[in-house]
Protein backbone atom coordinates (compact mmCIF):
# COMPACT_ATOMS: atom_id res chain seq x y z
CA UNK A 1 0.00 0.00 0.00
CA UNK A 2 2.70 2.14 0.92
CA UNK A 3 4.11 3.10 -2.76
CA UNK A 4 7.30 5.53 -4.25
CA UNK A 5 6.46 8.84 -3.94
CA UNK A 6 4.33 10.50 -6.33
CA UNK A 7 4.91 13.88 -7.92
CA UNK A 8 1.44 15.12 -6.88
CA UNK A 9 1.81 17.68 -4.14
CA UNK A 10 2.25 16.14 -0.04
CA UNK A 11 0.70 12.71 0.61
CA UNK A 12 -2.13 11.75 2.88
CA UNK A 13 -1.38 10.06 5.62
CA UNK A 14 -4.26 7.56 7.10
CA UNK A 15 -4.08 6.08 10.89
CA UNK A 16 -6.27 3.85 11.15
CA UNK A 17 -5.65 0.49 12.89
CA UNK A 18 -8.48 -1.95 11.09
CA UNK A 19 -6.92 -2.98 7.76
CA UNK A 20 -10.54 -3.66 6.70
CA UNK A 21 -11.52 -0.23 7.09
CA UNK A 22 -8.11 0.67 5.76
CA UNK A 23 -8.25 -0.79 2.48
CA UNK A 24 -11.70 0.77 2.35
CA UNK A 25 -10.75 3.98 2.27
CA UNK A 26 -7.98 3.36 0.11
CA UNK A 27 -10.65 2.36 -2.73
CA UNK A 28 -12.71 4.35 -1.96
CA UNK A 29 -10.34 7.41 -2.43
CA UNK A 30 -7.96 6.00 -4.88
CA UNK A 31 -9.91 3.39 -7.14
CA UNK A 32 -13.16 5.41 -7.22
CA UNK A 33 -11.91 9.20 -6.38
CA UNK A 34 -8.65 8.60 -8.25
CA UNK A 35 -6.50 10.06 -5.75
CA UNK A 36 -3.27 10.91 -6.93
CA UNK A 37 -1.99 12.14 -3.83
CA UNK A 38 0.77 9.41 -2.35
CA UNK A 39 -1.41 7.20 0.81
CA UNK A 40 0.21 6.38 3.53
CA UNK A 41 -1.18 3.89 5.62
CA UNK A 42 0.11 3.73 9.42
CA UNK A 43 -0.96 0.87 10.86
CA UNK A 44 -1.43 2.34 14.57
CA UNK A 45 -1.26 5.02 16.80
CA UNK A 46 2.22 3.83 18.31
CA UNK A 47 3.80 3.83 14.36
CA UNK A 48 2.20 6.95 13.85
CA UNK A 49 4.37 8.40 16.51
CA UNK A 50 7.12 6.79 15.06
CA UNK A 51 6.78 8.46 11.45
CA UNK A 52 5.64 12.22 13.21
CA UNK A 53 8.70 12.36 15.09
CA UNK A 54 11.03 10.06 12.48
CA UNK A 55 12.70 6.92 14.58
CA UNK A 56 12.30 3.83 14.54
CA UNK A 57 11.97 2.63 10.84
CA UNK A 58 11.60 6.16 9.97
CA UNK A 59 13.46 8.95 8.73
CA UNK A 60 13.25 12.20 6.87
CA UNK A 61 13.19 10.13 3.49
CA UNK A 62 10.55 7.86 3.90
CA UNK A 63 8.69 10.01 6.23
CA UNK A 64 7.57 13.42 4.08
CA UNK A 65 4.87 15.49 5.98
CA UNK A 66 1.90 14.94 4.98
CA UNK A 67 -1.24 17.30 3.50
CA UNK A 68 -3.48 16.13 5.39
CA UNK A 69 -4.07 13.76 8.16
CA UNK A 70 -6.86 11.07 8.47
CA UNK A 71 -7.10 9.54 12.24
CA UNK A 72 -9.08 7.25 13.50
CA UNK A 73 -10.01 7.96 16.71
CA UNK A 74 -11.31 4.30 18.30
CA UNK A 75 -7.78 2.48 18.36
CA UNK A 76 -6.02 0.10 20.70
CA UNK A 77 -3.24 1.41 23.32
CA UNK A 78 -2.63 4.65 21.84
CA UNK A 79 -6.04 6.20 20.37
CA UNK A 80 -6.71 8.88 17.88
CA UNK A 81 -6.56 11.33 21.06
CA UNK A 82 -3.01 10.26 21.96
CA UNK A 83 -1.98 10.79 18.30
CA UNK A 84 -3.81 14.34 18.14
CA UNK A 85 -1.87 15.27 20.92
CA UNK A 86 1.70 14.73 19.76
CA UNK A 87 0.30 16.06 16.55
CA UNK A 88 -0.98 19.79 17.85
CA UNK A 89 2.35 19.79 19.95
CA UNK A 90 4.87 19.09 17.28
CA UNK A 91 6.25 22.09 15.82
CA UNK A 92 6.16 20.67 12.00
CA UNK A 93 2.76 19.09 12.61
CA UNK A 94 0.60 21.29 14.49
CA UNK A 95 -0.57 23.48 11.57
CA UNK A 96 -1.26 20.54 9.53
CA UNK A 97 -5.20 19.94 9.05
CA UNK A 98 -6.31 16.58 11.08
CA UNK A 99 -10.21 14.86 10.14
CA UNK A 100 -10.76 12.60 12.79
CA UNK A 101 -12.06 9.09 11.23
CA UNK A 102 -15.37 7.75 13.74
CA UNK A 103 -17.64 4.80 13.32
CA UNK A 104 -19.91 6.40 15.49
CA UNK A 105 -20.83 10.06 14.77
CA UNK A 106 -20.63 10.06 19.11
CA UNK A 107 -20.93 13.78 19.23
CA UNK A 108 -18.96 13.53 23.06
CA UNK A 109 -15.99 11.86 21.02
CA UNK A 110 -16.06 14.38 18.10
CA UNK A 111 -16.31 17.73 20.15
CA UNK A 112 -12.94 16.34 22.34
CA UNK A 113 -11.86 15.67 19.37
CA UNK A 114 -12.60 19.28 18.04
CA UNK A 115 -11.84 20.80 21.55
CA UNK A 116 -8.06 18.98 21.00
CA UNK A 117 -7.56 20.88 17.51
CA UNK A 118 -8.91 18.48 15.21
CA UNK A 119 -9.93 20.72 11.89
CA UNK A 120 -13.18 18.43 11.07
CA UNK A 121 -14.62 14.57 11.16
CA UNK A 122 -15.80 12.02 9.15
CA UNK A 123 -18.09 9.39 9.45
CA UNK A 124 -17.27 5.62 7.96
CA UNK A 125 -17.74 4.40 5.77
CA UNK A 126 -15.77 7.71 4.14
CA UNK A 127 -16.97 7.99 0.66
CA UNK A 128 -14.78 10.24 -1.87
CA UNK A 129 -17.75 12.85 -2.48
CA UNK A 130 -17.71 13.65 1.81
CA UNK A 131 -13.71 13.39 1.43
CA UNK A 132 -13.78 16.37 -1.07
CA UNK A 133 -16.18 17.96 0.53
CA UNK A 134 -14.28 18.26 3.76
CA UNK A 135 -10.83 19.02 2.00
CA UNK A 136 -12.30 21.78 0.05
CA UNK A 137 -13.73 23.17 3.65
CA UNK A 138 -10.49 23.24 5.11
CA UNK A 139 -9.17 25.36 2.17
CA UNK A 140 -6.17 23.66 1.23
CA UNK A 141 -6.03 22.65 -2.29
CA UNK A 142 -2.90 20.01 -2.12
CA UNK A 143 -5.42 17.36 -3.93
CA UNK A 144 -4.49 15.93 -6.69
CA UNK A 145 -7.97 14.35 -8.26
CA UNK A 146 -7.91 12.66 -12.13
CA UNK A 147 -10.18 14.18 -14.30
CA UNK A 148 -11.59 11.00 -14.60
CA UNK A 149 -12.86 10.84 -10.89
CA UNK A 150 -15.14 13.80 -11.75
CA UNK A 151 -17.04 12.34 -14.27
CA UNK A 152 -17.93 9.47 -12.16
CA UNK A 153 -19.15 11.61 -9.42
CA UNK B 1 -30.69 2.80 68.26
CA UNK B 2 -31.61 6.52 69.09
CA UNK B 3 -33.27 8.66 66.13
CA UNK B 4 -30.68 10.35 65.23
CA UNK B 5 -28.48 7.29 65.15
CA UNK B 6 -31.20 5.82 62.50
CA UNK B 7 -30.65 8.98 60.69
CA UNK B 8 -27.58 8.75 60.96
CA UNK B 9 -27.06 4.93 59.17
CA UNK B 10 -29.67 5.96 56.83
CA UNK B 11 -27.66 8.97 55.70
CA UNK B 12 -24.66 6.57 55.64
CA UNK B 13 -26.35 4.08 53.29
CA UNK B 14 -27.91 6.46 51.02
CA UNK B 15 -24.53 7.74 49.90
CA UNK B 16 -23.34 4.25 49.94
CA UNK B 17 -26.21 3.43 47.23
CA UNK B 18 -26.04 6.77 45.64
CA UNK B 19 -21.81 5.84 44.78
CA UNK B 20 -22.82 2.33 43.56
CA UNK B 21 -25.69 3.94 41.43
CA UNK B 22 -22.72 6.14 40.34
CA UNK B 23 -20.24 3.10 39.58
CA UNK B 24 -23.07 0.98 37.95
CA UNK B 25 -24.33 4.02 35.51
CA UNK B 26 -20.36 4.39 34.58
CA UNK B 27 -20.29 0.50 33.81
CA UNK B 28 -23.26 1.02 31.72
CA UNK B 29 -21.95 3.60 29.95
CA UNK B 30 -18.57 1.83 29.06
CA UNK B 31 -19.97 -1.42 28.02
CA UNK B 32 -22.57 0.34 25.86
CA UNK B 33 -19.60 2.44 23.83
CA UNK B 34 -17.56 -0.56 23.87
CA UNK B 35 -20.41 -2.74 21.97
CA UNK B 36 -21.78 0.08 20.15
CA UNK B 37 -18.06 0.98 18.34
CA UNK B 38 -16.69 -1.86 18.37
CA UNK B 39 -20.07 -3.63 16.70
CA UNK B 40 -20.10 -1.26 14.39
CA UNK B 41 -16.61 -1.59 12.91
CA UNK B 42 -17.34 -5.35 11.44
CA UNK B 43 -20.73 -4.18 10.06
CA UNK B 44 -19.02 -1.12 8.31
CA UNK B 45 -16.67 -3.97 6.88
CA UNK B 46 -18.89 -6.17 5.83
CA UNK B 47 -21.10 -3.62 4.22
CA UNK B 48 -18.08 -2.15 2.26
CA UNK B 49 -17.12 -5.72 1.14
CA UNK B 50 -21.03 -6.01 -0.25
CA UNK B 51 -20.96 -2.69 -2.10
CA UNK B 52 -18.09 -3.51 -3.36
CA UNK B 53 -18.52 -6.91 -4.54
CA UNK B 54 -21.87 -5.37 -6.46
CA UNK B 55 -19.60 -2.72 -8.10
CA UNK B 56 -16.74 -4.52 -9.07
CA UNK B 57 -18.05 -7.59 -10.21
CA UNK B 58 -21.99 -7.02 -9.91
CA UNK B 59 -21.90 -7.38 -13.80
CA UNK B 60 -20.64 -10.97 -13.52
CA UNK B 61 -23.45 -12.07 -11.42
CA UNK B 62 -26.61 -13.47 -11.86
CA UNK B 63 -29.58 -11.38 -10.45
CA UNK B 64 -30.03 -14.04 -7.86
CA UNK B 65 -26.29 -13.34 -6.80
CA UNK B 66 -26.88 -9.65 -6.86
CA UNK B 67 -29.71 -10.23 -4.86
CA UNK B 68 -28.00 -11.99 -2.44
CA UNK B 69 -25.81 -9.06 -1.72
CA UNK B 70 -28.31 -6.53 -1.86
CA UNK B 71 -30.03 -8.78 1.30
CA UNK B 72 -26.93 -9.15 2.82
CA UNK B 73 -26.44 -5.27 2.92
CA UNK B 74 -29.90 -4.83 3.99
CA UNK B 75 -29.84 -6.80 7.03
CA UNK B 76 -26.05 -5.63 8.31
CA UNK B 77 -28.22 -1.88 8.27
CA UNK B 78 -30.71 -3.66 10.39
CA UNK B 79 -28.34 -4.82 12.74
CA UNK B 80 -26.28 -1.32 12.37
CA UNK B 81 -29.71 0.71 13.13
CA UNK B 82 -30.60 -1.91 16.33
CA UNK B 83 -27.18 -1.66 17.44
CA UNK B 84 -27.19 2.68 17.20
CA UNK B 85 -31.05 2.44 18.67
CA UNK B 86 -30.01 0.18 21.99
CA UNK B 87 -26.91 2.66 22.54
CA UNK B 88 -29.51 5.54 22.47
CA UNK B 89 -31.50 3.65 24.95
CA UNK B 90 -28.78 3.06 27.13
CA UNK B 91 -27.89 6.71 27.15
CA UNK B 92 -31.38 7.14 28.57
CA UNK B 93 -30.03 6.17 31.80
CA UNK B 94 -26.37 7.21 31.51
CA UNK B 95 -26.53 10.75 30.11
CA UNK B 96 -28.77 13.42 31.18
CA UNK B 97 -29.37 16.96 29.26
CA UNK B 98 -30.60 20.14 31.20
CA UNK B 99 -34.09 20.69 30.63
CA UNK B 100 -34.86 23.81 28.83
CA UNK B 101 -38.02 25.44 28.14
CA UNK B 102 -38.50 25.37 24.55
CA UNK B 103 -41.23 26.73 21.42
CA UNK B 104 -42.61 22.94 20.43
CA UNK B 105 -43.93 24.46 17.07
CA UNK B 106 -40.19 24.98 16.13
CA UNK B 107 -39.54 21.80 17.41
CA UNK B 108 -41.96 19.83 15.50
CA UNK B 109 -40.70 22.10 12.07
CA UNK B 110 -37.57 21.00 12.72
CA UNK B 111 -38.68 17.36 12.86
CA UNK B 112 -41.16 17.81 9.63
CA UNK B 113 -37.97 19.39 7.80
CA UNK B 114 -35.99 16.33 8.57
CA UNK B 115 -38.63 13.77 7.47
CA UNK B 116 -38.96 15.72 4.26
CA UNK B 117 -38.11 12.66 2.71
CA UNK B 118 -40.19 9.80 4.09
CA UNK B 119 -43.43 12.59 3.66
CA UNK B 120 -42.50 12.77 0.07
CA UNK B 121 -42.27 9.13 -0.73
CA UNK B 122 -45.37 8.13 1.33
CA UNK B 123 -47.54 11.56 -0.07
CA UNK B 124 -48.76 12.05 3.13
CA UNK B 125 -49.78 15.60 4.77
CA UNK B 126 -48.83 16.46 8.07
CA UNK B 127 -50.29 19.13 9.62
CA UNK B 128 -48.71 21.11 13.26
CA UNK B 129 -51.47 22.73 15.66
CA UNK B 130 -50.34 25.53 17.03
CA UNK B 131 -48.46 23.98 20.07
CA UNK B 132 -47.73 25.36 23.93
CA UNK B 133 -43.87 25.55 24.72
CA UNK B 134 -42.67 22.35 26.37
CA UNK B 135 -40.75 22.13 29.21
CA UNK B 136 -37.93 19.17 29.33
CA UNK B 137 -34.97 17.81 27.13
CA UNK B 138 -35.66 19.17 23.90
CA UNK B 139 -33.12 17.15 21.71
CA UNK B 140 -35.12 13.69 23.55
CA UNK B 141 -38.38 14.95 22.86
CA UNK B 142 -37.90 15.67 19.66
CA UNK B 143 -36.97 12.02 19.08
CA UNK B 144 -40.34 11.35 20.66
CA UNK B 145 -42.12 13.10 17.90
CA UNK B 146 -39.72 12.13 15.44
CA UNK B 147 -40.71 8.87 16.31
CA UNK B 148 -43.85 9.04 16.88
CA UNK B 149 -44.20 10.47 12.99
CA UNK B 150 -41.86 8.24 11.54
CA UNK B 151 -44.57 5.27 13.26
CA UNK B 152 -47.56 7.27 11.53
CA UNK B 153 -45.82 7.78 7.78
CA UNK B 154 -45.02 4.15 8.12
CA UNK B 155 -48.15 2.01 8.78
CA UNK B 156 -49.93 3.86 5.82
CA UNK B 157 -51.23 7.27 7.43
CA UNK B 158 -51.47 9.92 4.81
CA UNK B 159 -52.99 12.42 6.94
CA UNK B 160 -50.77 12.75 10.41
CA UNK B 161 -51.76 15.81 12.55
CA UNK B 162 -50.39 16.43 15.87
CA UNK B 163 -51.30 18.79 18.54
CA UNK B 164 -52.06 19.39 22.32
CA UNK B 165 -55.38 19.55 23.91
CA UNK B 166 -56.37 19.54 27.19
CA UNK B 167 -53.14 18.90 29.31
CA UNK B 168 -52.03 15.89 26.57
CA UNK B 169 -49.88 15.90 23.29
CA UNK B 170 -51.09 13.54 20.46
CA UNK B 171 -50.39 12.12 17.40
CA UNK B 172 -52.65 11.11 15.17
CA UNK B 173 -53.14 9.28 12.03
CA UNK B 174 -55.50 7.82 9.66
CA UNK B 175 -53.41 4.65 8.56
CA UNK B 176 -54.04 1.04 9.27
CA UNK B 177 -54.70 1.06 12.67
CA UNK B 178 -53.65 -0.97 15.72
CA UNK B 179 -55.41 -4.39 16.82
CA UNK B 180 -57.10 -3.81 20.53
CA UNK B 181 -54.66 -6.92 21.67
CA UNK B 182 -50.92 -5.04 20.22
CA UNK B 183 -52.10 -1.79 22.05
CA UNK B 184 -49.85 -2.17 25.12
CA UNK B 185 -46.95 -4.92 23.70
CA UNK B 186 -46.01 -1.85 20.74
CA UNK B 187 -44.41 -0.55 23.37
CA UNK B 188 -41.91 -3.48 24.32
CA UNK B 189 -38.37 -3.51 22.37
CA UNK B 190 -38.13 -5.49 19.54
CA UNK B 191 -42.23 -5.37 18.88
CA UNK B 192 -43.49 -3.95 15.57
CA UNK B 193 -46.98 -4.76 13.91
CA UNK B 194 -47.28 -7.74 11.72
CA UNK B 195 -49.27 -6.47 9.25
CA UNK B 196 -47.38 -4.16 7.34
CA UNK B 197 -43.34 -5.21 6.39
CA UNK B 198 -41.00 -1.96 7.60
CA UNK B 199 -37.66 -2.26 7.97
CA UNK B 200 -38.10 -0.56 11.83
CA UNK B 201 -36.50 -2.31 14.75
CA UNK B 202 -39.07 -1.65 17.26
CA UNK B 203 -37.48 0.31 19.96
CA UNK B 204 -39.04 4.07 18.87
CA UNK B 205 -41.92 3.10 20.92
CA UNK B 206 -39.57 1.53 23.69
CA UNK B 207 -37.61 5.15 23.64
CA UNK B 208 -40.90 7.39 23.51
CA UNK B 209 -42.24 5.73 26.63
CA UNK B 210 -38.48 6.01 28.43
CA UNK B 211 -38.16 9.77 27.35
CA UNK B 212 -41.69 10.47 28.62
CA UNK B 213 -41.23 8.09 32.03
CA UNK B 214 -37.85 10.27 32.79
CA UNK B 215 -40.45 13.68 31.91
CA UNK B 216 -42.84 12.39 35.03
CA UNK B 217 -45.45 11.50 31.88
CA UNK B 218 -47.13 8.47 30.39
CA UNK B 219 -48.19 7.31 26.66
CA UNK B 220 -50.52 5.34 25.42
CA UNK B 221 -52.07 4.73 22.28
CA UNK B 222 -55.84 4.28 21.17
CA UNK B 223 -57.23 3.02 17.67
CA UNK B 224 -60.37 2.28 16.86
CA UNK B 225 -59.26 0.35 13.27
CA UNK B 226 -59.29 3.99 10.99
CA UNK B 227 -56.38 4.74 12.13
CA UNK B 228 -54.55 5.79 15.09
CA UNK B 229 -53.85 8.15 18.18
CA UNK B 230 -51.03 8.02 20.08
CA UNK B 231 -51.33 9.72 23.49
CA UNK B 232 -48.31 11.56 25.40
CA UNK B 233 -48.08 14.04 28.69
CA UNK B 234 -45.55 15.35 30.97
CA UNK B 235 -45.12 16.08 34.47
CA UNK B 236 -45.76 20.05 34.75
CA UNK B 237 -42.32 22.43 35.83
CA UNK B 238 -43.55 22.47 39.37
CA UNK B 239 -44.24 18.50 39.56
CA UNK B 240 -39.89 17.78 38.65
CA UNK B 241 -37.47 17.48 41.97
CA UNK B 242 -34.71 16.45 39.90
CA UNK B 243 -34.68 18.38 36.67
Amino acid sequence: MNESPAKYGNPLLLIEDDKDHARLVEKALKDHGKLLNQFIWLKNGEEALDYIHRRGEFNAENAPLPGLILLDIRMPMKNGFDVLTAVRKHPAYKHIPVVMVTAVSDSDDVKRALDMGANDFIVKPIRFADFLEKVAALGHYWVFVSDAAIEKE
Amino acid sequence: MSGSDTIESLKAELQHLQSRYEVVVGDLEDLSYLISHDLQAPLISINGYAAELLEDYGSQLTPEGRFCLDRLKANTKHIQELVMGLLELSRLNTRRHPFTVFDANEAGAEVVTGLAELIGLTGAQVTLNHLPSMFGDRERLIGVFKNLLVNALSYGGTQVTVGFSAGTWFVSDNGIGIPASQLEKIFAPGERLKEIETDGIGLGLTYCRKVLIGHGGKIWAESDGDGSVFYFTIARPSEFQNA
